[in-house]
């Protein structure tokens, strides 16, 4: 009888717990929208009712508040209720989304908010609100419009000389200190803050850090589901095809591809990320999923010289490395089925400025032949020069990412095969960057050659085509660790151009540049892989943000 | 008393070490630690945020000096302030502790009754049928993976047969405090708490069966089934006590686990626990996060060996009945 009461006592003792824990878990009003769900606006004006009643988007992305200000909600209510000033297509076209956009010289660009836009409490958006968010960077270190000063003394110039603001305050004048054609890729994700809300508002609530300005307004953030779920701005000037948006977020790849399978979410995203290789073909064969390649603009795998010292400080031995690699293995073996022999210009079709030059290609004879003129002959396994020594390199590459680690092999397999010794460095994140980085190296970059990854953003930085690492006098990057007068001429050129017809000279020029000295090779070129369900059409992608955007909202079937 | 005061010294200086190790591992390593914090996304970062970043690490002020910081974040229970999170590394784990539990604990409590329970059964019935068959089994059992027995249970209970749901803790849109909020939630934990179950029950029922199968044949064992004592009363009075000590030890040792979570679980159904708070900061490069995670568990862990200690000088019958204390 006592043991039978000791163990009804367990039993209730976990039953409590259970309930316990489902209490410790309740979420507060304020993040978790099922208790504090937002009002309808009963003056909002009425509209027509969406097609779809909801779409559920599967992500990976770990949100922790659901707030402005957290990176990763950032760039995924970028596709819903914090609408960029304009948008990117495929193609590489810059269309309006919240302002209409000009400029005449490439340094003064005005931004004109669009009719009818609305903050979802029913205030207007104004070119106000653009210059306000640029003061709260700059007030939080930003050098947008002022210049900001360390404690050292180094200055960082401000971004913006200047600014003009209409007088009814619908478009805002912005002079760059510099001319930059390509401003507009900076205000593809550049997301509004609503001065009416946070000016003066030091302590802002959840709620004013979730007031948005596109099609959909933030409905709630269910911590414990993983749910967060947007719903139609009644305020937005056109109504959506969807009435409410739930992104789901997962915490294995696999689950939520055999989610999207099985047909229980209806698309997959993450910022700037396609379906990694693993699941492409499985996908690909499932019936219930649409795949969408599409042609990336950064460079997953690329094999960095430095330019200035070691090995490779001889052009003729990066060229004798670009023709002994064999770039099939590295398309077979790591890119998706839409992968490509990248060209020797480096940068994918899709950037700004492309022009074609030669594919890279594998030729052991040519290979051979720019070894002899850079003075080494071939003795058993490995080349020798004149003094006996080795060819041989180290070759640095990000532990951390198990892809860049299989680079680094397959690099070492075939250098190996033709005759130059390999050494593999895999370093922790901090201990690579302070190896290949100007800044984390305090400019004292010691690889002799390195694996990188470049992403979209880094390749179209600054001056565009990857000039960033390739410049050894980038304050950040400069990897390839390149002071070529010739080189900065080019750059200079290209920072300096007032039109795109000036900047695609320039860009040209730098291909060419990059075709002939190779100061780094692309290892393949890839396409973005994204995936849907079967049923959806009418599909639209942004180049930054994929299938999240608003304007896939807007047109989407189902 | 001798035996209870070496076992609790000893803790507290493996303690006292893990907090210097976790303060000092962070700053040891290669390269600016302002990269640990920032990773390569914030190359666009202007001097003085740079520097805002500097000052509020102390990394300006000597590594005495910084340790004193480090430890008056212990004391005032912050335990740090992640800057990639924008939070005291306190309140994330406060956030995350109670999903976590929801899931391990039950699993805990599970998989150490039935192992024990099983494992003395088929221990002191050593070469029976059913300890053939349920060792044979849960040795295979013991070498698969638990994120192969996760995915196999979603495919078979959630996509094949929809008995089941398989992500976060509860379905959106339910309100909390209600009936069908509890169901909801029970609903969810039951896979995470399975496979947890099955990934951990092997190694407890082989402990308990082959540490059991060692006292099958003793004499006291043989004595109390002569008086004809019932089944019962010969595995849990005369069996289990004479050979509970290495399974409190095991059973103590994975006390620290239900703090720690178990990353894999987590992963696999979507649960924001500690594991997925341990893997964001290790993914993030979130120091100060790791650093309180590691000391939160490592605390939870002397804790529990403190006590798993004195539990088996306690019952261990030499010691009761006057040995050397």
């Amino acid at each position: 009888m006592k043991k039978k009461l000791l163990a009804l006592i367990l039993a209730s003792a976990l039953t409590l717990g259970l309930f316990a824990g489902c209490a410790e878990q309740k979420p507060t009003p304020s993040t978790t929208s099922p208790t504090a769900p937002v009002p309808t606006v009963d003056t909002a004006p009425s509209a027509p009712q969406p097609a779809i009643d909801k779409l559920v988007v599967g992500t990976t992305s770990v949100i922790e508040t659901a707030t402005a200000g957290e990176y990763a909600y950032d760039m995924l209510s970028s596709g819903t209720s914090q609408m960029p000033l304009v948008w990117q297509d495929t193609d590489g076209v810059y269309h309006p989304l919240l302002a209409d956009f000009e400029t005449t010289d490439g340094q003064t660009w005005t931004f004109t908010i669009r009719e009818g836009m609305c903050w979802d409490d029913g205030e207007p958006v104004t070119a106000e609100d653009i210059l306000f968010t640029l003061q709260q960077a700059d007030a939080a270190g930003s050098a947008n419009l002022i210049d900001q000063t360390a404690e050292d003394g180094k200055v960082t110039e401000a971004k913006y000389s200047g600014y003009v603001l209409s007088e009814d305050k619908s478009s805002i004048s912005l002079t760059l200190a510099k001319p930059n054609v390509r401003e507009l890729s900076n205000m593809t994700s550049f997301r509004l803050t609503p001065k009416h809300i946070l000016e003066n508002n030091p302590a802002p609530s959840e709620a004013d850090l979730r007031v948005g300005c596109g099609p959909y307004r933030f409905a709630s953030f269910d911590k414990n589901a993983g749910a967060i779920t947007f719903e139609v701005n009644p305020h937005y000037p056109e109504t959506p095809n969807v009435a409410k948006i739930v992104y789901q977020t997962f915490g294995s790849e696999d689950v939520m591809y055999t989610a999207l399978a099985q047909g229980d979410i209806d698309l997959c995203w993450n910022y700037s990320a396609g379906v990694s290789s693993t699941y492409q073909s499985i996908l690909d064969a499932a019936e219930t999923v649409k795949m969408i390649g599409v042609p990336a603009t950064n460079a997953p795998a690329v094999l960095v010289f430095n330019n200035e010292n070691g090995l490779f400080a001889n052009e003729n031995l990066r060229m004798a490395v670009a023709y002994a690699l064999d770039y099939n293995a590295f398309k077979l073996y790591f890119g998706s089925p839409y992968a490509q022999i990248p060209n020797r210009g480096f940068v994918p079709s899709t950037t700004v400025g492309y022009t074609d030059t030669d594919p890279l290609e594998t030729d052991l004879a040519k290979a051979a032949a720019y070894m002899s003129a850079a003075g080494y002959t071939k003795e058993e396994a490995f080349y020798q020069n004149a003094d006996g020594q080795t060819a041989s390199f180290t070759l640095t590459y990000n532990a951390g990412k198990p892809a860049h680690a299989g680079f680094a092999e397959l690099v070492k397999t075939n250098l190996e095969l033709f005759g130059i010794q390999v050494n593999l460095e895999g370093l922790d994140s901090a201990s690579y960057n302070a190896k290949t980085s100007n800044k984390f190296s305090e400019n004292n970059i010691t690889h002799e050659a390195a694996i990188f990854g470049f992403t979209a953003a880094g390749m179209g930085m600054m001056n565009g085509l990857a000039t960033i690492y390739v410049d050894g006098t980038h304050p950040v990057q400069g990897g390839a660790q390149v002071f070529d007068p010739a080189f900065q001429t080019i750059r200079d050129q290209m920072s300096a151009a007032k039109t795109l017809d000036a900047y695609y000279e320039a860009a040209r020029q730098m291909q060419q540049y990059y075709a002939v000295h190779l100061p780094l090779i692309a290892l393949y070129w890839d396409s973005m892989m994204l995936a849907h369900s079967a049923k959806l059409e009418n599909i639209t992608v942004d180049a930054v943000f994929g299938l999240n955007n608003v304007n896939n909202w807007l047109h989407i079937t189902k | 008393m001798k035996k209870y005061l070496k076992s609790i010294v000893t803790a507290l200086i493996c303690f006292l070490i893990v907090i210097i190790l976790n303060f000092l591992l962070p700053r040891m390593l290669p390269g600016n630690p302002i990269a640990y914090l920032t990773g390569m996304a914030e190359e666009d970062m202007t001097g003085v945020q740079y520097e805002y970043y500097c000052n509020a690490l102390h990394l300006n002020e000597s590594w005495l000096v910084q340790f004193g910081y480090y430890l008056k974040s212990l004391v005032d229970g912050t335990l740090g302030y992640s800057f990639k999170k924008e939070a005291t590394v306190a309140l994330l784990i406060g956030e995350r502790i109670g999903a976590t539990l929801q899931i391990t604990l039950p699993a805990v409590l599970i998989s150490t009754g039935i192992g024990l329970v099983w494992g003395l059964h088929c221990g002191l019935h050593r070469d029976g049928i059913l300890d053939k068959v349920s060792t044979t089994s849960l040795i295979v059992f013991n070498a698969v993976p638990t994120f192969v027995i996760g995915l196999a249970l979603v495919i078979f209970c959630c996509f094949q047969h929809r008995w089941l749901p398989y992500t976060a803790l509860n379905s959106a849109g339910i309100f909390p405090g209600t009936l069908a909020y509890l169901t909801d939630r029970l609903t969810h934990l039951v896979l995470p708490i399975l496979t947890l179950v099955i990934g951990t029950l092997p190694s407890r029922f082989l402990l308990m069966r082959n540490t059991a199968s060692r006292i099958a044949d003793e004499k006291f064992i043989l004595y109390a089934k002569q008086r004809g004592l019932t089944e019962r009363k010969v595995q849990f009075s005369y069996g289990l006590k004479n050979i509970a000590q290495p399974f409190i030890t095991m059973v103590g040792m994975s006390i620290s686990t239900c703090i720690g979570g178990s990353t894999v679980v987590e992963n696999i159904f979507s649960i924001n626990g500690m594991g997925t708070l341990l893997t964001s900061a290790v993914y993030t490069l979130d120091y100060p996060l790791m650093q309180g995670i590691l000391f939160v568990t490592t605390g939870i862990m002397v804790i529990s060996i403190v006590a798993t200690d004195v539990l088996c000088i306690l019952i261990d019958p030499k010691v009761r009945f006057g040995g050397c204390a």
